[in-house]
């Protein structure tokens, strides 16, 4: 086991490594990482031919259990291997934004706020940042940024303001909103669907947090940018020329088809509980609906689904199972509760700090997938206790990775379309606003889990 | 000259490239390209040059970046493919025009009339020329040139498929210590004639 353990380890290190260097595509890496974990580590090290059957949980895809549950009866948490409910979630909703992105909706929302403000700066920056939260709760925050990005430079240019705090203070909404829900973030959709929570129990928890925090950072973002909005705000702009919402809409009725399925989506979501629909089951469902509506856009939409996140998904699952399988993530959470003297206090603290420091630096989908076996080890069976660990692990890594750049794909994908046209955020100017920010939710985050769940 | 023509240099940091491109320029009566493209790039997307020029042909730092779905933190990439587009835009143009550096030799490989040249030179004669041109002792020279090459060969490597400086990348290499700049810029000129046919 000894030989197994290390190659596990390694394996893992290297494969931390390789996506932070970002020299080869993050899904190639843990694909490779996850077949060495196969074949090296279960078939060569272990002989445990089962192990590898198990890691791959195909058979999970056929049990009633894993698409519908009875909801009158307590879930029970998943064991390991590839999480294809996560997978199959996240691929439905990509498809569903995909179909609503091709309608022409988020540039036709994006307008409809600014219509709405009067093209005013101070209100537009906090309507943004309000916006970016709201739609990221439902969206993943890398479409929610690149339409809002984009938007925010095309208002830039014509109402004469500097883009950089307005989509400095959206990404960090973005991540911000995503931690709010379940399918906000995908190590929140990790956490969920390892441990059963239902969509309200996010938004009943870490939901609450994220809308002390939002309040705080739409004032803190406010009080940082205070002069260069002032000034922004003084230029005169005749605002008559300023594209109409209407002119977003590239088809009506797919534009109104796309928000009928993407309500129908938010209901399902937040009645899952009461419905026993797994959020597998949503996101296929969903899915489907997109697809059968799309007539011939079917092509369009599938081939701009972003099948490599997917791919990276998978092999990062069977990296953690190597790691859970060979029982070093049995010794991890030994440590850290060995540390914590087994005080809840101690714990949330570590994990939400911990987490956030780690997913500043590093993909936090990784360091999530990784934590949550570590998690539902130091709780054992009592679920108070999960669901606290739980809280914290989610507000850890989805709000760490705000403080850099490279912390979460929302970040990237802000920083990288305000590069594309012309303005350059880099680390410095990154992360003097977003490292305070960052601090501040985090605080507020261990203030409400310790105040709420362990006094 | 009655055909179009572009002249892509590509250079070893003191053989004087830059110098043998403005002669080129002047004396065939057409635009140089090179540090200004930055300038170009900046006024097309209405931003301050100053804020691009830092990441314009500078080293990607290893573990600060991150790319998602062909999105990127790394500001040498988006400058860089800025600079391209720029040049392929040029490359559209009916304009004949001399270009220095940028891996104008791959982005423009493409297009009619394009003449990709290598500029090398002794190494004791850009030592020398280096010494001369910034006011610098043997050891800085040498540092200084050193440094400047191994910026220059990582940049062209990470964005062409040809390598750097090596023989079957361009049409034509030459050592520019024997015939000085001035000399050089005379010899690619009548060489370019002959490509051209005139």
């Amino acid at each position: 086991m000894l030989a197994a353990q290390i190659a596990a380890i390694l394996i893992f290190v290297v494969m931390f490594v390789l996506i932070v260097m970002d020299k080869i595509e993050r899904h190639y890496v843990t694909l490779g990482c996850g077949l060495l974990t196969l074949v090296l580590v279960f078939g060569l090290l272990m002989h445990d031919f089962g192990a590898i059957w198990n890691t791959l949980a195909l058979e999970n895809l056929t049990h009633l259990g894993f698409w519908w549950a009875d909801p009158t009866v307590a879930h029970e948490a998943s064991h390991g291997g590839i999480d294809w409910a996560t997978i199959i979630f996240l691929a439905g909703m990509m498809v569903m934004v995909e179909g609503m992105a091709k309608s022409g909706f988020f540039r036709w929302i994006c307008m409809l706020l600014a219509k709405w403000v009067k093209y005013k700066v101070i209100p537009l920056f906090i309507a943004f940042m309000v916006m970016s939260a709201i739609l990221a709760m439902f969206i993943d925050s890398i479409t929610v940024i690149l339409f809002l990005a984009a938007i925010t430079i095309e208002l830039a240019k014509l109402l004469k303001f500097n883009p950089i705090p307005m989509i400095l203070s959206e990404i960090f909404c973005a991540n911000l909103g995503g931690s709010a829900t379940m399918c906000g973030d995908p190590p929140n959709i990790i956490i969920g669907s390892a441990f059963g929570f239902s969509f309200m129990d996010f938004l009943l928890n870490t939901g609450v947090i994220a809308g002390i925090g939002l309040v705080l950072i739409v004032v803190y973002f406010y009080l940082v940018n205070r002069k260069t909005l002032k000034e922004a705000s003084k230029v005169e702009i005749d605002t008559s020329n300023m594209p109409s919402p209407a002119s977003a809409i590239v088809n009506m009725k797919d534009f109104v088809i796309s928000i009928i399925i993407f309500l129908l989506a938010v209901v399902l979501l937040i009645t899952h509980a009461n419905t026993g629909l797994s959020v597998a089951a949503i996101g296929l469902g969903i899915a489907v609906i997109t697809l059968l509506t799309a007539g011939k856009g079917i092509g369009e939409i599938l081939s701009k689904v972003d099948y490599k996140t997917l791919l990276f998904f998978v092999g990062l699952f069977i990296v953690v199972d190597g790691l859970g399988v060979t029982g070093i993530l049995e010794i991890m959470a030994g440590f850290i509760g060995q540390i914590s003297g087994g005080n809840l206090i101690v714990m949330c603290i570590i994990i939400i700090w911990l987490s956030a420091i780690a997913s500043a630096f590093v993909d936090n989908i990784p360091f999530a997938a990784t934590m949550v076996p570590i998690v539902a080890s130091l709780a054992g069976a009592d679920a108070g206790m999960l669901q606290t660990l739980s809280w914290s692990l989610a507000m850890g890594t989805d709000i760490g990775g705000c403080a850099t750049p490279i912390g979460a794909s929302a970040n990237v994908v802000g920083t990288s379309v305000a590069a594309k046209n012309g303005y350059i955020i880099g680390w410095g100017k990154y992360c003097l606003q977003a490292a305070p920010a960052t601090v501040i939710v985090l605080l507020v985050s261990t203030a409400v889990i310790i105040l709420r769940y362990c006094l | 000259m009655s055909k179009r023509f572009i002249i892509a240099i590509g250079r070893e940091f003191g053989s004087g490239g830059k110098h043998i491109g403005r002669a080129l320029a002047h004396e065939l009566g057409v635009n140089l390209y090179d540090r200004n493209i930055v300038e170009k790039v900046a006024e097309e997307l209405d931003v301050d040059a100053e804020h691009l020029k830092p990441y314009a042909k500078k080293k990607r730092r290893p573990f600060f970046h991150k790319t998602i779905n062909g999105h990127t933190t790394s500001f040498e990439d988006h400058v860089a493919n800025h600079q391209f587009d720029y040049i392929r835009k040029l490359g559209e143009s009916e304009e004949s025009f001399v270009i220095v550096g940028r891996c104008a030799e791959e982005i423009l490989k493409d297009y009619d009339g394009v003449i990709s040249i290598f500029v090398k030179g002794d190494r004791e004669y850009k030592i020398g020329r280096v010494m001369k041109q910034f006011g610098l002792d043997r050891a800085a020279a040498i540092e200084k040139m050193d440094r400047h090459d191994r910026i220059r060969k990582h940049y062209h490597d990470r964005y062409c498929q040809g390598k750097w400086g090596q023989v079957d990348t361009y049409d034509l290499c030459i050592d520019s210590t024997h015939f000085g700049t001035e000399g050089t810029a005379e010899f690619i000129k009548e060489y370019v004639k002959r490509r051209l046919g005139e």
